[in-house]
Order: C-alpha cells, then sequence, then structure tokens
C-alpha cells in the first residue's frame, strides 16, 4: 500500500515513513473500499448486476482512486448494454492510472474500429429515438425501434425492461413475460425487472397464459354500436332514424321558434295597426260626438227658439183673436146684440191690446153694461105688468 | 398497477461513446478522503 499523500510504501503504522503524514483516514476509507470491492464482485459472478453495482459505487465513494473496483464496475456496465457508462468509468480509471491499467484494452476493444464505433452509437441513438416516440405517444414506433436496438445490443437491460413495459400497456403481459425473463438472465435480481414480472403475474395463468377478463353483462355502447354496424339494413335504418331525430331537432330548436318570433311580430304589427286604427275610430267618434252635441245644442236653442216664437205666435195669435172678438163684440153692439156681445168681450183679453184697444174695450163693456142693464129693466117692468093682468082676470 | 407514464419516466436517453471522454469532468468523484481533507482544512482555519 503506498501513502496517499506522497505514494512512498506505507508499513503497518498509521504514519507515513517518508512525509510523516497520518494516513489512519485513508487507510481505513481504503480497507472498505476493498472490502466492497470484494463483495461486488461475489455479486457480479452471480449475475447480481444490480447489487454488485451498488458496492461498487459505494466503494468508490470511499476511495475514487481504486481502479480495481471501478473496472470492475465498467464491465458489468458493458455487460448489461450501458456502453457509455462503461467507457465513462474506464476513462476515469485511466486518468488516475494511466499505466498498466486493463481499461485501456477494454477501450480499445470498444472504440478499436470504426464500424464498432459507429454500431455503437447506433444502438444508442436508436434507444434514444424509441425514447422520444414513447413521449410523443407513438409506441408502435417505439417497439419496432427497440427491436432494432437488440440486434446491435442483444444485452441492453433497459432496452428488455422498456420493451416489457410497453407490452404491458397493451394488455400483452405473455408477450412482457418473455421479455422480462431475457431481462433476468442479465441482471438477476433487478428490482424493476421484479416489479415487472411481479405485475405481469397478475394477469397470467400457471402456464403463463393470459387470463381472460369477466365477460361484461352489459356492452359499452361502442360495442353496441358495433354490433349494429355488421347488420347493414339495421344500421341504414338507424341512421335514417338518426337522421329524422336531428331533422326534429333542427325544426324544433331552430326553425319553430323562427317561424313563432315572426308570426309573433306580425301579430305585433297587426295589434299596433289595429290600435292605431282603432284610436282613429275613437277620435272620430269623439268628433262626431261633439258635433252631435252641437247640433242637439243648436237644435235645443232652435227649439226655444221656435218655443219663443211659439209662444210670439200664439201670443200674437191671441192677440188677434182678441181683436177679433173686440170687433166682433163692437159689430154686435152696433147690431144691439148686448148679450152676444157681452160674450164676445168677455173673450177679449184686455191685456193683449193696445192703449186706443184698451179704452175702446172699456167703453164698450160700459155701454155694453148700460144697455144690458136696461133691458133687464124693461124686462122687469113689463114682467110685472103681465103678472097683474094675470091676477086681475 | 403499474404507472405505465410514472415508469417510463425512469428511462433517460444516453449520451453517445465519444462524450465519455469528458466523463470525468461530469461526474461527482469525490471519495471520502477528500471530504476528511476538507474537514481538516477546515479545522486548521
Amino acid at each position: 500500500m503506498k501513502c496517499y499523500y506522497c505514494g512512498a510504501r506505507l508499513n503497518r503504522t498509521n504514519t507515513c515513513p517518508a512525509c510523516r503524514r497520518n494516513v489512519y483516514v485513508w487507510k481505513r476509507a481504503k480497507f472498505v473500499s476493498n472490502f466492497l470491492y470484494n463483495d461486488g464482485l461475489e455479486l457480479a459472478k452471480r449475475r447480481d448486476f444490480t447489487g454488485a453495482t451498488e458496492s461498487l459505487v459505494t466503494s468508490l465513494q470511499y476511495d475514487k482512486r481504486n481502479t480495481t473496483a471501478r473496472n470492475l464496475l465498467g464491465l458489468i456496465y458493458y455487460e448489461i448494454g450501458e456502453w457509455y457508462q462503461a467507457a465513462a468509468q474506464w476513462n476515469i480509471s485511466l486518468s488516475y492510472e494511466p499505466e498498466e491499467n486493463p481499461a485501456a484494452a477494454y477501450l480499445e476493444e470498444l472504440q478499436d474500429s470504426t464500424s464498432q464505433v459507429e454500431q455503437t452509437n447506433q444502438a444508442i441513438r436508436k434507444y434514444n429515438q424509441c425514447l422520444q416516440y414513447c413521449q410523443q405517444k407513438n409506441y408502435d414506433l417505439a417497439q419496432i425501434q427497440l427491436k432494432k436496438v437488440f440486434e446491435l445490443n442483444p444485452n441492453f437491460l433497459k432496452g428488455y425492461q422498456l420493451a416489457a413495459l410497453l407490452q404491458m400497456r397493451e394488455g400483452a403481459f405473455d408477450e412482457a413475460m418473455n421479455l422480462l425473463k431475457q431481462a433476468a438472465k442479465i441482471d438477476r435480481r433487478n428490482p424493476d425487472t421484479r416489479a415487472y414480472i411481479n405485475e405481469c403475474r397478475k394477469h397470467l395463468t400457471k402456464d403463463g397464459k393470459l387470463i381472460e377478463p369477466e365477460k361484461k353483462k352489459t356492452k359499452s355502447l361502442k360495442e353496441l354500436f358495433m354490433g349494429f354496424q355488421d347488420r347493414v339494413v339495421v344500421a341504414a335504418v338507424t341512421n335514417i332514424a338518426i337522421g329524422v331525430v336531428a331533422g326534429l331537432a333542427v325544426f324544433g330548436f331552430l326553425i319553430l321558434p323562427a317561424m313563432r318570433h315572426s308570426n309573433t311580430v306580425q301579430n305585433s304589427k297587426e295589434l299596433i295597426a289595429a290600435n292605431e286604427a282603432s284610436a282613429a275610430k275613437d277620435q272620430q267618434i269623439t268628433s262626431l260626438e261633439q258635433q252631435i252635441e252641437d247640433m242637439q245644442k243648436q237644435v235645443e236653442d232652435m227649439q226655444a227658439q221656435v218655443d219663443t216664437e211659439k209662444g210670439n205666435t200664439d201670443s200674437v195669435l191671441a192677440r188677434i183673436e182678441s181683436y177679433n172678438n173686440l170687433i166682433t163684440a163692437y159689430d154686435e153692439v152696433n147690431n144691439k146684440d148686448y148679450y152676444y156681445a157681452q160674450e164676445d168681450l168677455e173673450k177679449v183679453n184686455r191685456d193683449d191690446l193696445d192703449e186706443s184697444s184698451a179704452d175702446a174695450y172699456d167703453a164698450l163693456e160700459n155701454k155694453i153694461e148700460r144697455n144690458i142693464q136696461a133691458l133687464e129693466e124693461e124686462s122687469g117692468g113689463s114682467d110685472e105688468e103681465s103678472s097683474g093682468d094675470d091676477s086681475g082676470e | 398497477m403499474l404507472n405505465f407514464e410514472e415508469e417510463l419516466k425512469k428511462f433517460e436517453p444516453s449520451p453517445e461513446i465519444e462524450e465519455a471522454d469528458n466523463a470525468i469532468y461530469q461526474q461527482d468523484l469525490t471519495d471520502i478522503m477528500d471530504i476528511a481533507e476538507q474537514l481538516v482544512e477546515a479545522s486548521r482555519r
């Protein structure tokens, strides 16, 4: 064992005989690193590459210059198809120990020929392309690409896991199980491989065949539709029915409301026109009623006027009658028909006479009274004479 | 039940072989001795 600081050969003490520095921590770290390397080697021999990788990575955390552990780690990466990781570890190993390092031979084999390098890169590129297809959800293309990767890199562990995952996604658990068995041959105790295998076993029988899912009692709409499609006549009738229903729906939701709206608008317009006509009629009626009132008033005025005139006419007639009776009484007085004259004079309304006629009436009345009185006196004297004659006999 | 999308995230693209030469600059190569050295330096200050 050489000193960590100066490279001198160490003894059993914890102090370097050359540089006199304390190498206790370094010795312990070196011891643990070697212990873990041995553990990783055993696991690698059993093809438990996952466990071996963990041990070797931890070993290098204790001593990064443990080129033996690093070279073995590179070999494991190479074996599981991680060629980039393998080349990286060998390059680092060479950087710490350029002389007498097997990593140089490993790298030379990996990068010796151009065709080998190209083949390696092609496998890596196809794998990266496959991951892109998966992200784009082109899973069929991803599976095709993975098959090409396996041709170039038959021990690509992650490739088998990815291929199995794609098969499981489509429900092909039997195919996935075959791929996972390939992966388990490469790395026996890989945790991802085991998890996928456990998942596949849930869907497989003991013989490795797919467990058929329980028949659904009720069919999905899609299955019903697909069933209908098989029957041409039923499909045609169904399509026609769908078309009729669609047409009715369009009529009911689009055309009918539009028609109703149009009728409503028309009715509204007619109603407005009718209201306007009615208003005009009302106005006309009001006007006519006013005219009627005016005319009635005129009639009443005229009637009053007529009545007045009639009254006037009656009074005129009465006056005429009075004058006629006065004249008649005057004539009868002249004819000495005093009694008739008195009757006619009584028919005369003195108020209807003018002043001179009224004087004439008064004079005539006095004359008629004197004359009648005279006649009555004469008639009384003659009666006494006749009654004396009757008694003297 | 496995989640396909979650499992798919575990698969990352791989660099090409030519880029392996620069791996020494990309990886963290700190070991316990480096940490011990840092602790000693810190204690000396």
